[in-house]
């Protein structure tokens, strides 16, 4: 017969209740700081991430702004790749096209509207992150 | 209780419908999840918080996987450093007290080289002396202090993984689910194994009472 665990007990439940957990020595707590206070603070893995995204940037930006021109020059050594003047076409295409829909958005029938929402927005954003938003770091009281 | 000076956690728990409800569970999980900002903006004081809120049920998890009072110390140590180093990556997709809880349990496993839980099938041939409802009204008449002495002495008589079962279940109020993430069971077979403690631990509530109720006769 298939039987079904509910778990509800009160009587256990309240029995268990009686009966203490145990417990470390005294200054268990007060060691456990000390020790945690020799390790650098914690980072949150998504700010680890623009961490690392901020500070690899303007190398980004430097590899980019290199294949652009060496792609786009004129040197008689990137003339000898080949397919390179089919790349060049991918390459031109692809901007054209990117650089289109960015047109298109701006020139839709509700593109101010959007526009006027999103700035109000960001300057809102900016405002409360510079001269709302406290720090945490007050020492909390207990009740 | 924990309530901070911060205008900004003042806010969180007023928009927040759930911070109404101040009955332990859910209020000790949002003050987890502010005093895990605290520590991730920098401020170490902050963990000492949770330390203090969770070191009970942390030790009481590695002794009864290791019975040994400095072995378990020494987990409950590791676990809250691991716990510490770690924060950064808790995606708070269960309780901090969950997440701890099975960082311990892990700790305190690899330090015993145990076996992990295995799955058991459902054995209730153990006979009762009393019925279940029989039990209840008995232990109705006896005082706290007894209550307390029949319960260890219950709980002495269960393996140290049943004894981990039962108070993570019972004491500290977890669900299935979040046991089964603790230590690695199958949500069935952890409803099996409470199904099967709970038969014993009446069982052996039962002798106790048979016991004593010869030695008063």
């Amino acid at each position: 017969m298939k039987q079904h665990f509910t778990g509800q007990d009160p009587f256990l439940k309240d029995l268990l209740a009686t009966t203490p957990l145990e417990r470390p020595s005294d200054d268990f707590v007060a060691r456990v700081m000390a020790e945690v206070e020799s390790i650098p603070v914690p980072v949150p893995v998504r700010k680890i991430f623009l961490i690392w995204i901020r500070r690899s940037f303007p190398w980004i930006l430097l590899s980019g702004l290199i294949l652009v021109v060496f792609f786009t020059s004129d040197f008689l050594v990137i003339n000898k790749i080949p397919g390179i003047a089919d790349i060049r076409q991918l390459v031109v295409t692809s901007a054209t096209s990117f650089l289109q829909s960015f047109q298109n958005i701006f020139s839709g029938k509700f593109a101010f509207l959007v526009l006027a929402i999103l700035v109000s927005g960001a300057i809102l954003f900016i405002i409360e992150r510079l001269f709302l938003r406290k720090t945490t770091s007050h020492k909390p009281y207990i009740l | 209780m924990y309530i901070f000076s911060s205008d900004h956690q003042i806010f969180l728990y007023l928009v927040t419908p759930f911070s109404f409800n101040t009955s332990n569970g859910r209020m000790k999980y949002q003050d987890d999840n502010l005093n895990i900002d605290r520590v991730l903006q920098g401020d170490h004081s902050a963990y000492s918080l949770l330390v203090a809120r969770h070191y009970e049920m942390v030790y009481s998890i590695a002794m009864k996987i290791l019975n040994n009072r400095e072995d378990a110390e020494e987990v409950a140590q590791d676990s809250f450093l691991k716990a510490y180093r770690g924060l950064g990556s808790f995606g708070r997709k269960s309780k901090f007290s969950t997440w701890l809880y099975r960082i311990t349990y892990n700790t305190a496993i690899t330090k015993t080289r145990k076996k992990r839980f295995e799955s058991v099938g459902l054995d209730d041939r153990l006979i009762m002396n009393y019925t279940e409802d029989e039990i209840h009204s008995r232990a109705d008449g006896l005082d706290e202090q007894d209550k307390r002495v029949l319960m260890e002495r219950a709980l002495k008589k269960l393996p140290e993984e049943d004894n981990l079962l039962i108070t993570l279940f019972y004491k500290s109020e977890n669900s299935i689910e979040e046991i089964s993430y603790i230590t690695g069971l199958s949500e069935s077979n952890v409803k099996v194994r409470l199904h099967r403690i709970r038969k014993k631990l009446y069982y052996e509530i039962s002798e106790l009472m048979k016991y004593q109720t010869i030695l008063e006769n």
